[in-house]
């Protein structure tokens, strides 16, 4: 009789041991549950992940690359001089901006512009262009404005140095030097540094870019 | 595969309770059987939550390795705004056309002050540290030289010039051919009287055609080749800039002599056929000679180039590296 009531506590041991597993096994499917339930988002081009990374960083090098070769062959110089000092009731404007005061549908109508558009516009890319100029890049002029920028955007920047003897790039205004426009101020959108030497100021240009 | 078949026959001395304990026999078989099964269950799911915990991993430290390559362009872009800033200066101080070198070494040797300040602004807001300063050789010496030329013009010495842009009224190009071109075409000589060789840059109207410009080049002013040619002409000016290889901004490579590129000889710049020839040039040299004929008063002591030293730092990159500033040289 002892040995059966043995055999028999032997047998509850057992289920004891059986339940203590099913309970693990329990907790392990609803953790992967919860889990697999997490992870079963709908995959868009912008949610995060290794390949998204990876065009973002494409799209920085593009950008940034884009910036440098247009600096070297002076687009980029001639689009940020491109500029109307009348326009806009005398608060002057980048040329054909109209009211909006930046260009919204794409690059600006120059050289840079049509390497901008040709670059990211025509892959539905979109772009903003801004200048910082101050003392301390602290204020800031949009060039292009073409919305608010997704969590996915990518910037890239350049410096560019403008002298005192640079020429607006803007139609009937190209005998009109920077170190003229010094006596009239807000009629050219960087105001006027302290700058040593004959240059009219430092300005960084940033661009923006993220996918529509 | 486990055994769960029966055990065999319980031992004799338990054999007055047989039916009693085959009964806890079937508990254990059927305890054993939901045993495996549990267990099975547990080992599949443990395989799979390993699966999905190892994918994350490799998911997380790919995302953190990639970060780095981003940084790595940051002082490549810091120093091309450095290189930019300092080549921009320069040249703006020599279209001032200072008094002495003196005085323009003084006004970019400020700039270059003024612009590491902004730099370092500029490094410091991505948690970096950037100096720029000029190295031991500093500035050197050289002639900002624009105006127009005749046949008497010369720059005397020169070791290195940079953006170097002859100009040429259309209307007043004499017609010639590539071999007819070194008696009659508007000609640029580069005289290297230290090894007594000359190089020459044509620049004339084709003679078989209308309304086209065409740049040849030659040595010694033998074999001159047609090296280019552009097709529309405005009839303006036609900028040639030399150093650049372009004409008129459309590029034509090869009219800057090879023997001339990096460290040379002094050589002088002369010019042929000009007289009478709307000509202007636009140059940089490294020479403190005065040119001759009507450059002499087109002239003015400048900074030729810069050689700067670079260093930029953040916590995860150190770079330092010496640049020469000259914008508008051609390449070596």
């Amino acid at each position: 009789m002892r040995g059966l009531l043995d055999r028999l506590g032997g047998g509850r041991r057992d289920r004891a041991q059986a339940h203590t597993l099913e309970a693990f096994a329990a907790a392990i499917l609803l953790v992967a549950g919860l889990t697999f339930a997490l992870q079963a988002t709908a995959v868009t081009p912008l949610s995060a992940s290794t390949s998204n990374q990876h065009i973002e960083n494409q799209q920085r090098a593009v950008a940034g690359d884009l910036l440098a070769t247009s600096a070297d062959n002076g687009d980029l110089e001639s689009a940020l001089l491109y500029w109307d000092p009348e326009a806009d009731s005398g608060d002057g404007a980048f040329v054909g901006t109209g009211e909006d005061e930046s260009y919204t549908e794409g690059g600006p109508p120059n050289d840079f512009g049509e390497t901008l558009n040709r670059t990211f516009l025509d892959r539905s890319i979109a772009f903003n262009v801004d200048i910082r100029h101050g003392d301390r890049n602290e204020n800031r002029t949009e060039v292009v404005d073409m919305g608010r920028p997704s969590d996915n955007a990518v910037t890239a920047r350049r410096s560019v140095a403008l002298a005192d003897d640079a020429n607006l790039t803007a139609p009937g205004y190209e005998d009109t030097t920077l170190r003229q426009l010094e006596g009239d101020p807000g009629a050219f959108y960087v105001e006027d540094d302290v700058v040593a030497g004959d240059v009219y100021d430092y300005v960084e240009v940033r661009i923006v870019v993220w996918r529509m | 595969m486990a055994d769960v078949n029966v055990p065999p026959a319980a031992d004799g001395d338990e054999a007055d309770d047989e039916r009693p304990l085959r009964d806890g026999d079937r508990f254990r078989d059927a305890d054993r059987g939901q045993l495996l099964l549990v267990a099975g269950l547990v080992m599949a799911v443990s395989l799979v939550a390993l699966v999905v915990l190892l994918n994350a991993s490799i998911y997380s430290e790919n995302l953190a390795t990639r970060g780095i390559e981003a940084a790595d362009g940051e002082p490549l872009e810091i120093r091309a705004a450095a290189v930019d800033g300092t080549g921009t200066l320069i040249d703006a101080t020599n279209r001032e056309r200072p008094d002495s070198y003196g005085s323009a070494e003084t006004a970019v040797e400020d700039g270059i002050t003024d612009l590491d300040g902004r730099l370092a602004r500029t490094a410091a807001e991505r948690g970096g540290i950037s100096q720029l300063n000029p190295t031991g050789d500093g500035l050197r010496e050289g002639r900002y030289v624009a105006g127009s030329v005749d046949d008497s013009a010369a720059v005397r010495d020169a070791e290195r010039t940079r953006a170097f842009v002859f100009a040429v009224g259309e209307p007043s190009l004499p017609d010639a051919s590539a071999s007819t071109a070194p008696g009659t075409a508007v000609t640029v000589v580069f005289n290297r009287t230290g090894s007594n060789t000359t190089h020459e840059v044509y620049v004339y109207d084709p003679d078989d055609g209308s309304d086209e410009a065409a740049v040849a080049t030659a040595t010694n002013g033998t074999d001159a080749t047609e090296t280019c040619r552009l097709e529309t002409v405005d009839g303006g000016r036609l900028p040639v800039d030399l150093t650049a290889g372009t004409i008129d901004g459309e590029p034509c490579p090869g009219i800057w002599p090879a023997e001339l590129r990096g460290d040379a000889d002094p050589y002088d710049i002369e010019f042929a056929n000009a007289d009478g020839v709307d000509a202007e040039m636009t140059a940089t040299a490294l020479t403190t000679r005065e040119p001759d004929g009507p450059l002499a008063d087109a002239s003015s002591p400048a900074v030729y180039d810069a050689t700067l030293r670079f260093r930029y730092r953040t916590a995860d990159v150190r770079f330092e590296t010496t640049v020469r500033v000259a914008p508008g040289e051609p390449d070596e």
